[in-house]
């Protein structure tokens, strides 16, 4: 068996504000407690504020890299917030 | 500490009266969004960020206007995005929103994740802001916020057909997919219940 724990992609380049953060919480939900998910962005503000937005409902950011014209910020699911109403 | 007042404009006409209500109040936020941007550059309110106003300014509008941080200068708003703003909205005893009709005042209801907030549409449905009402809508849902969209007379045509802009289409669909209310009300004078308002 790996060690190595395999992530989740989510490619958010070309996307705009709010959908950045709204699809990159929404895919989180999908996922379970533990799990990591790689998110690539290909904007500046975004590369701040989807691991502020993350940050905020308890996700722990493991990095954030610049990688020529986009971002990829790791996060590592650690809470179990709905977007969902009802 | 607790966020007093937040302030939100999108009409760079209303920086004056958003900045003597911010004057004075200790934990404030002034957010900046649609044509509210413009207001990027004036020195007043560089004057009243020098005196310790925290301002933010959504940079996607602020791209979109061709408003770049280096014609600001070190002085200007931080340019954010629509997170701030609805973290403001959701955070903020007291919410204001000048966004170029009618200006909102909410006071007194509990801030935090699960606030209602009542997004009234007040113009025709093809009016640039109704787009931007929408995004700011999709916003506060990504905040946990519960949204109610208020439909008004002149909006109406929003939902009677899906022959709209594509933003404002994927904004009503989304905020549909996550459960939030869309609610046609048959005057302006139709109040809905909710704990903060924003009209557009």
């Amino acid at each position: 068996m790996s060690a190595c724990v395999e992530a989740e992609l989510l490619d958010l380049a070309g996307e705009v504000c709010p959908y950045t953060f709204v699809r990159a919480k929404l895919r989180l939900e999908e996922l379970p407690l533990g799990a990591r998910l790689e998110v690539l962005v290909d904007h500046a503000a975004a590369a701040e504020n989807v691991p502020r937005a993350l940050r905020d409902e308890g996700q722990e950011i493991v990095s954030v890299a610049r990688e020529a014209a986009r971002w990829r910020i790791v996060v590592v699911k650690r809470a179990d917030p709905s977007l969902r109403q009802g | 500490m607790a966020l007093d007042l937040g302030v939100l404009v999108a009409d760079p006409a209303m920086l004056g009266r958003a900045l003597d209500l911010l004057r004075n109040v200790d934990e404030a936020q002034l957010f900046l969004m649609d044509e509210g941007v413009r207001a990027a550059g004036d020195p007043r309110l560089a004057a009243a960020i020098d005196d310790g106003l925290d301002a933010t300014l959504c940079a996607m509008d602020a791209e979109a206007r061709g408003i770049v941080a280096s014609a600001i200068g070190a002085g200007g708003p931080r340019f954010g995005s629509q997170w701030d703003h609805a973290v403001m909205v959701r955070d903020a005893a007291r919410v204001v929103a000048m966004t170029g009709g009618r200006i909102d005042d909410s006071d007194g209801a509990t801030p935090g994740p699960g606030r209602r907030v009542a997004v009234r549409l007040t113009r025709d449905a093809r009016d640039p802001k109704i787009g931007q009402a929408l995004r700011a809508a999709v916003g506060y849902a990504g905040v946990e916020l519960s949204v109610i969209v208020v439909v008004e007379p002149p909006a109406r045509e929003l939902l009677r057909h899906d022959e709209h802009a594509p933003a404002v289409v994927r904004a009503i669909a989304t905020l549909r997919a996550l459960g939030h209310r869309f609610v046609e009300v048959a005057t302006s004078n139709h109040r809905v219940s909710c704990d903060v308002e924003v009209s557009w």
